[in-house]
């Protein structure tokens, strides 16, 4: 019990070294960012940084490399405005009125992706998106497959039986990665006192 | 960069685990803190950490969009145990983010472990006698654009022996010049900060001390 309690309290020490609150703040006041205080939230990057570095010799490189990722995470949120965090995975969106829709999965439409449209097995169709992401079949034609593929190595498919498959949104997949290895961080740190 | 699922011969795809395995076991090798390893893993999961969150950081591009990974930073704040946090990164990201796929997990591994060792042996360059001490920055930024490039190639010669046209390796150069100039900026101004200090935080650096 008494080594749970000391692991604790390294913890609690770890992230007071970081400065939790002040991160925390930190990103409350990011997600109301408009254009006109972009200085302000320099400013308050650069007084991090100052913060940071007179941090004793355990805390400063981990501080450094959460500065990068906030910076970053601010500069995403400058640049997108309030929207959820972006990511590049191709998805089909479905078939309706006899057209294929293709995009990333920020929302923006997928443009000259190749559609591969199959039925048992063989390949019926073969067409490229439009501007919209959009690409028409041919009236009646069956399908029970589609593949959509560009020359960057994306690629999706989409089947008929296709169900609502549980999509874990970006910010908690986020958060639990960053959790799971800032702990490992400060559990190896705690090891080695 | 991170090739999806159902893309590869599985040729390439047994090639891209093999060499995955491969650069895995040459890092643990040449790093030479192998008996000093448990002090490092702090390190190396900070470093994870933003290799893991950088590639949500989208840059639309044409017809697709990019993403930092910041591969070159790993390689030059990590040396040759960058491999180690280029591969728990690459796992993570597939399972909460559904980048890349299981099949081709190995490809791109190797892919962005190949990028960080070239960012790593690269940035060495430093303490040669052509180098002047003050040019480290700008060789940040080369090793930076380097990894960047051996990322782009090694993602394109897997594509090409699965049948996509070489060109492939054209376009996926063209969209990612972007990436290199901010990612190499971004790399070199870290560079800057962190040698400025009295601790070091470059991998050779600690090894001196070691």
């Amino acid at each position: 019990m008494k080594k749970y309690r000391i692991l604790f309290k390294y913890i609690m020490k770890l992230l007071l070294k970081l400065r939790v609150n002040y991160i925390l703040n930190f990103f409350k006041n990011v997600s109301q960012v408009t254009a006109k205080n972009v200085s302000q939230v320099t400013t308050r990057i650069i007084t991090l940084q100052i913060i940071s570095l007179k941090r004793s010799a355990a805390g400063i490189f981990p501080g450094l490399l959460l500065l990068l990722i906030l910076a970053l995470t601010a500069i995403l949120v400058l640049f997108s405005g309030s929207a959820p965090v972006q990511a590049h995975e191709l998805l089909i969106e479905g078939v309706t009125e006899g057209k294929v829709s293709a995009s990333f999965d920020d929302g923006t439409p997928a443009i000259q992706v190749d559609i591969l449209v199959y039925h048992e097995g063989e390949l019926q169709y073969e067409g490229r998106t439009d501007r919209q992401g959009a690409l028409e079949l041919p009236e009646g034609m069956e399908w029970d497959k589609i593949e959509a593929r560009d020359n960057y190595g994306h690629r999706a498919l989409y089947t008929e039986e296709e169900e609502d498959t549980f999509r874990l949104p970006r910010w908690a997949g986020a958060l639990i990665g960053l959790s799971f290895l800032l702990l490992l961080a400060a559990f190896s740190g705690y090891r080695q006192k | 960069m991170h090739i999806a699922d159902g893309l590869l011969e599985p040729e390439v795809v047994a090639a891209g685990f093999a060499l995955s395995a491969a650069l895995a076991v040459y890092s643990l090798k040449n790093s030479q803190d192998r008996e000093n390893f448990s002090a490092l893993v702090p390190r190396i999961s900070m470093v994870t950490a933003a290799l893991f969150i950088s590639s949500l950081l989208n840059i639309p591009v044409g017809p697709t969009t990019v993403h930092f990974s910041f591969v070159g930073l790993a390689g030059i704040l990590l040396g040759p145990l960058s491999v180690l946090a280029v591969i728990v990164s690459l796992i993570m990201q597939l399972l909460l983010f559904n980048h890349g796929g299981f099949s081709t997990l190995g490809m791109n591994a190797a892919n962005f472990a190949l990028a960080a060792l070239t960012a790593h042996y690269l940035f060495q360059l430093r303490r040669s006698q052509l180098f002047r001490q003050s040019w480290h920055k700008y060789l940040a930024f080369l090793a930076v654009a380097a990894a960047t490039l051996v990322k782009i190639a090694g993602a394109s010669l897997a594509l090409y022996y699965s049948g996509f046209p070489a060109g492939v390796g054209l376009s996926l150069t063209a969209v990612h010049l972007p990436i290199i100039l901010a990612e190499g900026l971004l790399t070199a101004a870290v560079v800057i900060i962190l040698m400025k200090g009295k601790r070091v935080f470059i991998y050779e650096e600690i090894q001196d001390l070691v």
